[in-house]
């Protein structure tokens, strides 16, 4: 990022934060804080070592559902080019249905399924990105150097080789950019299912403000959460976009 | 085993489209035969179907004695060199020559690593080990290609019109380098061109193919020694002979 980037992100925040402190004034209500009043517990907050603590547990299911969601869906993403079976089954069965169950329907069947231990939430990252990588991959799939497939196939039979060996790093930009986008969702998700599969966690956290009416603490936790998001988004992944995948791509 | 390769009445339509129809010619052991033959005839085809890499429909193939529809075993003997050098973008020359040996045995020994060295030093290349292809030249991917197939040590080397698009001058050099691996490492080489200079300066006997569908026309020896000049007249004369073959 250079020095116009820095100064046009800090340009926007500063926007953001002036038009939430204008509609805060205006509203005027304990039901609608303005960032001064948020700045407090915000800061509390991130002197609390119990929020880390939260952080740090939602941090895990998410690191946890992606794991699960992108090996799920980098299986069902590339099983269609191996065979037909399952190119049926994963287009007209695995993937709608994936694709068409809100959020809100996976937090509550898989609390129901796993009760309050903080399972839930792992698999509602899961299910809710399996579709991400499985759209991404076939459309890698669709783009493969079919020329490249045929000269290794010149120089072996045995798939996996082949696969692990020329058709895996083809796929690594698309599955890049799926797990780009997964990290952003299974943040927006997680917490969906900390609120009724967990105990702590964000979105736990953010469900006890809201019901005890912290509703400053609750604007508190959505702003770390959003915080947490763009250190990734900006941080992380340009990183390794920067460093890993560009050598992969055409 | 007088013969590596033998094909006799070999038939292969793609749909309705008769592409060759009743291909017979042998490819003796450590010879150079070159395939020439119109764009288009099936020269191709007839190297994927010697790789196993497509199906044919009538007639038999043998390579290394061994029934190409039945076994599997003889692809071990050979490598293929595409028309397009076909080089993995995201691996180093070295590591694209290794993918060979990774592919075909699937570990690579540190005797292999050795030969990979040996076979970037064969086609001139050992100072661009960590260049990345896009960094190359063409003359130079073919010759990463070349390199590749080199590595897994094969007996039959089958090269699909790898000099075409390449200028005169890499072209030339190129033919010299096939030329000196060949008699270097007892290869026995398949070589598809449509180009009859090319097939007169390089191959020992050259099986001309006609227009689809495709023919066996006629099967010259080259009996002209090497190194050969394509303007000595009796290199000028086979060219006279071949133009007379395509256009009978």
């Amino acid at each position: 990022m250079n020095l116009k980037e820095i100064a046009r992100l800090l340009a926007a925040f500063l926007t953001v934060l002036a038009v939430w402190l204008l509609a805060a004034s205006l509203v005027n209500s304990y039901l609608f804080p303005s960032p001064l009043q948020v700045a407090d517990p915000f800061l509390e907050m991130i002197m609390k070592p119990s929020t880390w603590f939260h952080v740090a547990a939602t941090f895990n299911r998410v690191l946890l559902g992606v794991a699960l969601g992108s090996l799920l869906g980098l299986v069902l993403g590339i099983a269609p080019r191996y065979s037909s079976t399952a190119s049926f089954v994963v287009e007209s069965v695995i993937q709608p249905v994936l694709e068409s169950v809100p959020a809100l329907c996976w937090a509550l069947i898989f609390a129901a399924l796993f009760g309050l231990s903080g399972t839930a939430p792992v698999f509602v990252v899961a299910a809710a990105i399996i579709p991400f990588f499985t759209i991404n991959l076939w459309e890698g799939v669709k783009e493969l150097d079919e020329s490249l497939v045929e000269m290794a196939y010149a120089y072996t039979r045995n798939k996996l080789r082949v696969f692990k060996a020329v058709i895996l790093p083809m796929l690594y930009p698309y599955l890049f950019a799926a797990l780009r986008t997964s990290f952003e969702v299974a943040w927006k998700v997680v917490v969906l299912g900390e609120v009724f599969g967990a105990v702590n966690g964000i979105g736990y956290m953010l469900w006890l403000s809201f019901s005890s009416y912290s509703i400053d603490r609750m604007f508190a936790w959505v702003l770390f959460c959003a915080a947490i998001i763009a250190f990734f988004e900006y941080v992380v992944f340009n990183l390794i976009d920067k460093r890993l995948i560009r050598r992969w791509r055409r | 085993m007088k013969y590596a390769i033998t094909i006799s009445d070999l038939k292969k339509s793609y749909g309705n489209l008769l592409v060759l129809d009743g291909i017979s010619f042998n490819v003796k052991n450590s010879e150079f035969c070159c395939v020439l033959g119109p764009s288009g005839c099936g020269k191709t085809t007839l190297l994927k179907i010697l790789a196993k890499l497509t199906s044919f429909d009538g007639g038999s193939v043998d390579v290394q004695g061994s029934n190409v529809k039945e076994d599997d075993g003889f692809l071990s003997s050979i490598s293929v060199v595409f028309q397009e050098p076909r080089l993995l973008r995201w691996r180093t020359v070295r590591e694209n020559v290794r993918l060979s040996v990774e592919l075909r045995k699937g570990k690579v020994e540190a005797e292999d690593e050795e030969i990979v060295d040996s076979c970037l030093r064969m086609v001139g290349l050992q100072a661009y080990s960590n260049a990345y292809p896009h960094e190359l030249s063409g003359g130079m991917k073919q010759r990463v290609a070349l390199a590749r197939a080199l590595a897994v040590k094969p007996k039959i080397l089958l090269m699909d019109e790898p000099l075409t698009g390449l200028d005169v001058r890499t072209r030339k050099e190129l033919q010299e380098e096939i030329l000196k691996v060949w008699s270097e490492e007892n290869l026995t080489i398949l070589f598809v061109t449509h180009d009859p200079k090319e097939a007169i300066y390089l191959a020992e006997r050259i099986v001309v193919f006609s227009d689809k569908p495709t023919r066996v026309k006629d099967i010259i020896d080259v009996d002209i020694p090497r190194p050969r000049d394509l303007s000595s007249s009796e290199a000028l004369a086979l060219e006279r002979y071949i133009y007379n073959c395509f256009y009978a």
